[in-house]
């Protein structure tokens, strides 16, 4: 699987693969969609059967615990989370239990085998079992939830139905490139415990404003009426490799930010799209920044509404 | 335990004539969710369970699960009212942190 290859048909058509890096928590009883409506930031108790939603779980100082997709399923919910600090979130969310019809588990022989790109919803046609969530803001996508053992047969018969509309099987570097070529930010290197939704452009797809209480709720709805994150997540363009964790300095040398992900793989034009997060004072579309003598340009914030159309080489 | 001040038992027995629900108790509870993680939830029960913790405080009885009441033991319930509005307000010696509006709570 080459990078490139896979990204472009996850741009252009629809890409297949197994999202090794997600787990699932199962959640059942009969309060267990009221609850969980406490718990996390989208409104998800308007949730139908086989509906889905992108949220995210705070901790109580609204800072990000996790992502996840909420998946009404039958009498169940399924959260799709990533797999590291999946732990830690069944831990925070099994503590606030206390006398509801509520039942939490972590799956591990469960696994994710996803469809991304413009003709997923082609191939969901042929598969009323799925759930959707479309991870690259493509427009479509879906998941499916297998065993683990059959994941990898699941996702080769569905790279069949995907390359007869000019699509294919694609690996985790694929997603990888394709991701940050979107500005979709990842739990880990791009936010997590020190980072607010709306520092990681995250707030209009995640987190709604009308549903009333969950946990971590205060921090974010002040920041949201009392002004601007104090950094925001950027996509950038750097004229050259850079590497993660690398900072960006002004031209007087003030360090003012911090390259987050870098993709996998070169544009084109021997650029290199990443992500970064950077100083409000300095956060802007247009700015120059340098990493480590490498010149870097500040593209669209991440999550921001009049973002350009995706880049495609 | 968990006491009522006089005023808030003053404003529970008004409001349980008000809506007609003749001795009923109060039922005081826990719930996940909330700004800072748990909420208190407050209404008017008339029976028990094997699982409550059952109290009276200036004539009214109180009913609280056992699991909720691992969160409010000690705690007492205020009436207050002023120019931000009128409520119940929960005096929680367990609790470490609460929400801006006083509705919820960290331990």
């Amino acid at each position: 699987m080459e990078p490139e290859a896979d990204a472009v048909a996850l741009l252009t058509r629809v890409g297949v693969g197994v999202l090794d890096d997600q787990r699932l928590i199962r959640i059942v009883g009969d309060d267990a969609l009221e609850w969980l409506q406490g718990q996390v930031t989208q409104d998800v108790g308007r949730l139908r059967a086989g509906e889905s939603a992108f949220t995210l779980v705070l901790a109580p100082n609204g800072k990000i615990r996790t992502d996840a997709w909420v998946h009404r399923r039958g009498d169940e919910l399924l959260l799709v989370v990533p797999a590291v600090g999946a732990d830690a979130v069944v831990a925070q969310l099994d503590a606030h239990v206390i006398m509801e019809d509520v039942a939490l588990s972590l799956e591990p022989d469960l696994a994710v085998v996803t469809a991304q790109g413009p003709e997923a919803a082609t191939l969901r046609e042929e598969r009323p079992e799925a759930l959707d969530a479309d991870r690259l803001g493509l427009g479509a996508g879906f998941d499916l939830v297998v065993r683990r053992s059959e994941a990898d047969a699941v996702a080769s018969a569905l790279a069949r139905a995907a390359r007869a509309v000019g699509g294919a099987r694609v690996g985790m570097q694929g997603f990888e490139l394709a991701r940050i070529r979107c500005g979709v930010p990842k739990l880990g290197p791009d936010f997590g415990e020190n980072t607010l939704p709306q520092e990681a452009g995250l707030a209009a797809r995640a987190v709604s404003f009308t549903k009333g209480c969950y946990l971590g709720q205060e921090p974010v709805v002040m920041l949201e009426h009392r002004g601007r994150p104090p950094k925001r997540l950027f996509l950038i363009r750097a004229s050259g490799r850079v590497d993660a964790g690398t900072s960006l300095a002004t031209a007087s040398g003030e360090v003012t930010g911090r390259v987050t992900s870098v993709a996998p793989s070169a544009e084109s034009d021997g650029s290199v799209l990443a992500l970064a997060l950077v100083k409000h004072t300095h956060a802007a579309t247009g700015t120059t920044l340098s990493a480590s003598g490498t010149p870097v340009e500040l593209l669209h914030p991440v999550g921001s509404q009049d973002r350009p159309k995706t880049v495609v080489s | 335990m968990l006491n009522l001040t006089p005023k808030a038992a003053e404003k529970v027995r008004e409001i349980r004539e008000l809506e007609n629900l003749g001795e009923q108790g109060l039922r005081v509870r826990v719930i996940g969710g909330g700004c800072s993680g748990f909420s208190y939830d407050l209404f008017f029960e008339d029976e028990t369970t094997e699982l409550d913790q059952v109290f009276e405080s200036h004539g009214i009885p109180i009913y609280i699960d056992m699991m909720s009441y691992q969160y409010l033991e000690g705690a007492e319930i205020d009436y207050v009212e002023g120019l931000h509005g009128a409520g119940f307000k929960f005096l929680n010696p367990q609790a470490k942190a609460s929400c801006g509006c006083g509705s919820s709570f960290a331990t």
